[in-house]
Formats: C-alpha cells, sequence, structure tokens
C-alpha cells in the first residue's frame, strides 16, 4: 500500500499520510468490507480513492484528463499496429531509476491504472471502482498509459545502448 | 483476427481481462504470429517491470506502530459513539471487552493486508501441472496460457504427427492427480480421446455465463457448449467450482464427455 501511495503522490509524507488515511476509513466502514474479496484490493480502493479526490481538489494540479473515446482508443491502436517494432532490446537493461522517472512522469490518470495493475490480485473492475469510472475506461487508460509508459523506456533504453555502443558511462 | 485488431487487445489480454472468445481469438492470433508474440512479450517485461518496481519499495521504520495507534483511537471513539454501546456497555468489563473487540479487527485487518487471500489459480501450480501433463502425453505438445487474475488457465494439447499416440480409439480420464497439485487450488484433467485427441484446459472460478451456447443438466450442475471458429468450448459447472474446455472435438462430443462422471473430481 505504501509503495503504491509513494508512486502515486510521489512524496514520502504525503504517501504516509494516505496510508494511514486509508487504513483509518477502512476501519471505520469495515462492515462494508464483503468478507472473503480481497482486504488488500479493497484497501488499496479506498487509498486511490483518497488520492485522486485530493488531487481534483487541489487547484494546483493539472486537471484530470477527460474520458477518451473508444474510436480514439481504436484509432490509436490500428496506428500502433501499422507500427513496425524498431527495438528487440526489451527493457530488461533498464535501472529501477529509470522505471520510477516514467512512472512519475505519467499523467496521474494513466499512472494510477498501470501501478494498480502491476499490483498481484487487482481486477480491471476493482481498478474501475477504485478511479470511479467505467471499465471501458480503465482499459483505453491502461493501453495508452503503458504506452506512453514504454516509449519513455524505450528511449531511456536505447541511450543505455548508446552510451554503451560509445563506450561512455 | 489480424494483428491490428489483436494489438489493441494485447494490454488487456495480458491482464486476463478479455471476455473468453476474444481471449481465445487473440491467443490464437499470438500464438501464429511472432511479431504480435514479442509484442506481448514486451508489455509483460513493461508489467513486470512496475512490478518489480512497487514490490521493491519499503514502508518506513514507525508507520506501522503510527497507523496502529491511530487505529486503535478511532476504534474506542467509533466504539463509544454507538448508541447501541452506551446503552449496553454500562459496565468497566463491558467496556474493557469492546476495546479488545476493536484491537482483534484492528489485527484482522493488518493480517488481511499483510497476508492477502491467495488468488484462485496458483501459476507455479499451474507450470508445475503443464511439466506433469508433458510427461503424461509424450505424444501432444502441451502449451498453457494462465489466466491468473481470472482464476482459469487455458492448457492446450497439440498432437506431435510424428510421434505415436499411447494409447488410440480410446476416451479415458488419465493419470490421478498429484496430490501437491490438488492441494493448490488448481483444476486438473487430461482426456485422451479416439485418435485425434485434442483437449485443453483448467480453471476454477470461471463464470459460466461467460460462454453461450447450447445447455445441458449434468446431474448436479449443468454444461454449456459453444463453438468458435474452429474451436468448440465447454464449461460446466458443479457445486461451487467451474470447468473450462477448449477442443478440437466436435460439440457432440464435448457434451457428451462433460458427463459428472468423468467430469468430476
Amino acid at each position: 500500500m505504501y509503495a503504491v501511495a509513494l508512486r502515486l503522490s510521489g512524496d514520502h509524507k504525503e504517501a504516509e499520510d494516505l496510508v494511514q488515511d486509508a487504513m483509518l476509513r477502512g476501519y471505520r466502514f469495515f462492515d462494508r468490507y464483503q468478507e472473503g474479496t480481497n482486504v488488500k484490493a479493497w484497501l488499496l480502493k479506498i487509498l486511490t480513492n483518497i488520492f485522486l479526490n485530493k488531487v481534483k481538489k487541489n487547484a494546483n494540479r493539472p486537471p484530470m484528463v477527460e474520458f477518451e473515446a473508444v474510436e480514439e482508443f481504436i484509432g490509436e491502436a490500428e496506428q500502433e499496429a501499422a507500427e513496425v517494432s524498431s527495438s528487440d532490446r526489451g527493457f530488461r537493461e533498464l535501472l529501477d531509476q529509470d522505471v520510477v522517472r516514467a512512472l512519475d512522469e505519467l499523467p496521474v490518470e494513466y499512472r494510477t491504472p498501470v501501478l494498480l495493475s502491476a499490483i498481484e490480485g487487482l481486477s480491471y473492475r476493482d481498478i474501475a471502482e477504485a478511479m470511479e469510472c467505467p471499465l471501458g475506461t480503465v482499459m483505453s487508460r491502461l493501453y495508452r498509459g503503458r504506452k506512453i509508459l514504454e516509449r519513455s523506456l524505450r528511449l531511456y533504453a536505447h541511450s543505455i545502448g548508446f552510451l554503451r555502443k560509445s563506450g561512455g558511462r | 483476427m489480424n494483428c491490428m485488431q489483436a494489438r489493441k487487445y494485447l494490454s488487456a489480454f495480458m491482464d486476463s481481462e478479455l471476455d473468453v472468445r476474444t481471449n481465445i481469438e487473440v491467443l490464437e492470433h499470438v500464438e501464429m504470429c511472432g511479431a504480435c508474440a514479442q509484442r506481448l512479450e514486451e508489455q509483460r517485461q513493461l508489467k513486470g517491470l512496475v512490478a518489480a518496481h512497487v514490490e521493491s519499495i519499503r514502508a518506513p521504520e514507525g508507520l506501522r506502530a503510527r497507523i496502529m495507534a491511530s487505529l486503535t483511537a478511532a476504534g474506542g471513539r467509533r466504539l463509544l459513539s454507538w448508541a447501541t454501546w452506551r446503552e449496553v456497555a454500562s459496565t468497566e468489563w463491558l467496556k474493557a471487552s469492546a476495546v479488545a473487540a476493536s484491537i482483534i479487527v484492528v489485527f484482522g485487518l493488518v493480517y488481511g493486508v499483510l497476508l492477502a487471500p491467495p488468488t484462485p489459480l496458483n501459476e507455479g501450480a499451474v507450470r508445475a501441472h503443464m511439466a506433469w501433463l508433458g510427461d503424461q502425453v509424450p505424444s501432444f505438445m502441451v502449451t498453457h496460457d494462465a489466466r491468473k487474475a481470472r482464476g482459469y488457465a487455458f492448457v492446450k494439447f497439440v498432437r506431435k504427427p510424428t510421434v505415436p499416440l499411447l494409447d488410440d480409439e480410446a476416451f479415458e480420464l488419465v493419470g490421478a492427480v498429484p496430490a501437491e497439485i490438488e492441494s493448490m487450488n488448481v483444476g486438473h484433467f487430461v482426456f485422451r480421446y479416439k485418435a485425434v485427441t485434442v483437449s485443453m484446459f483448467i480453471f476454477e472460478g470461471l463464470d459460466l455465463d461467460e460462454i453461450a451456447g447450447t445447455e445441458k443438466r449434468i446431474g448436479d450442475g449443468f454444461v454449456k457448449v459453444d463453438s468458435r471458429g474452429r474451436m468448440n468450448l465447454v464449461a460446466w459447472k458443479t457445486g461451487e467450482i467451474t470447468y473450462f474446455l477448449v477442443s478440437g472435438l466436435p460439440q457432440s462430443d464435448l457434451l457428451h464427455i462433460s458427463g459428472p462422471s468423468r467430469a468430476g473430481r
């Protein structure tokens, strides 16, 4: 929970507060928890919800991007399918700090589903509930978010390869 | 399904979030298309990087204590604010019980976070199961695709034309369930059927509604059979467990073999 809070907020203090708020809210509304379901997913939903509401309320933060039209989503997919993959290097050589940088650069509405989907046991339905948006939005934001992340990491991977080839560090 | 169609689904395919039909179409495409298979592998690497990063982050020292303190404090306030408790908890003994109960809830919550319930499908067990199946049926190439988040896996047997069949013209349940696999909550059947057996599976917890088609009662459960392109699908539900089979067998045969006497554990 702390890891998700940290990557969502990008700040250690804020992350600690988020976890504490989520646990407190979870405790207060424990009667709403459905026994037998994943309690971690339930608490993460609460945490994400608290965070996103804070983001919405905070005027200094950039506004949430509106839901992308399905047509646009499909259009991008088709365009991407036409692209030829230019790299077979993959992401294996990337460092953790590259991942942090790429994640932090990702707009929050994309970063949220990308992070949550990486947590074991969290379904799109869980993510949709956490983000208070339709399932289709989760799918399109994940698709797009991963694409942006992939581009950033590919750039980093490319620069690693370039530096190695030129003998630099 | 062509590359253009497949790629828009790869992300959701990887997350096991597609409906059964689309999932099978993507699976079939990826098995045939090297470029899309590579894209899928890259998607998996990407997701793995994010997951590894998230897992590497540790909460700071003292956060747990801080949370426990705040939960205990909140518990006390909450219990005192309940009108019913105010009436009932009129003695010091009952008040003490109330605090004890709140502590148990807090421990339950923390325990749940630290030791989250296992996912329905154990991927390691599926892999072990596949290795075991491969040994059992050397005349078939066994591949699988674990749908972890959805709690089922596709297991596919493809006939190796160069290897003679172990047993032709017979349909039978092969082998007993190894105890270590059964204990890991993985459904398990191996069928051989006639000379062209193609059977695949695994599964637990699949929603029967995900498959449309002919319905048939089978003793204490019921079964649905459907077709999709070259594939026939069968799902059957007995008690709490839904089993799912993808097969090249004719629909009539699927309805025949999905009876409870053969499908039961």
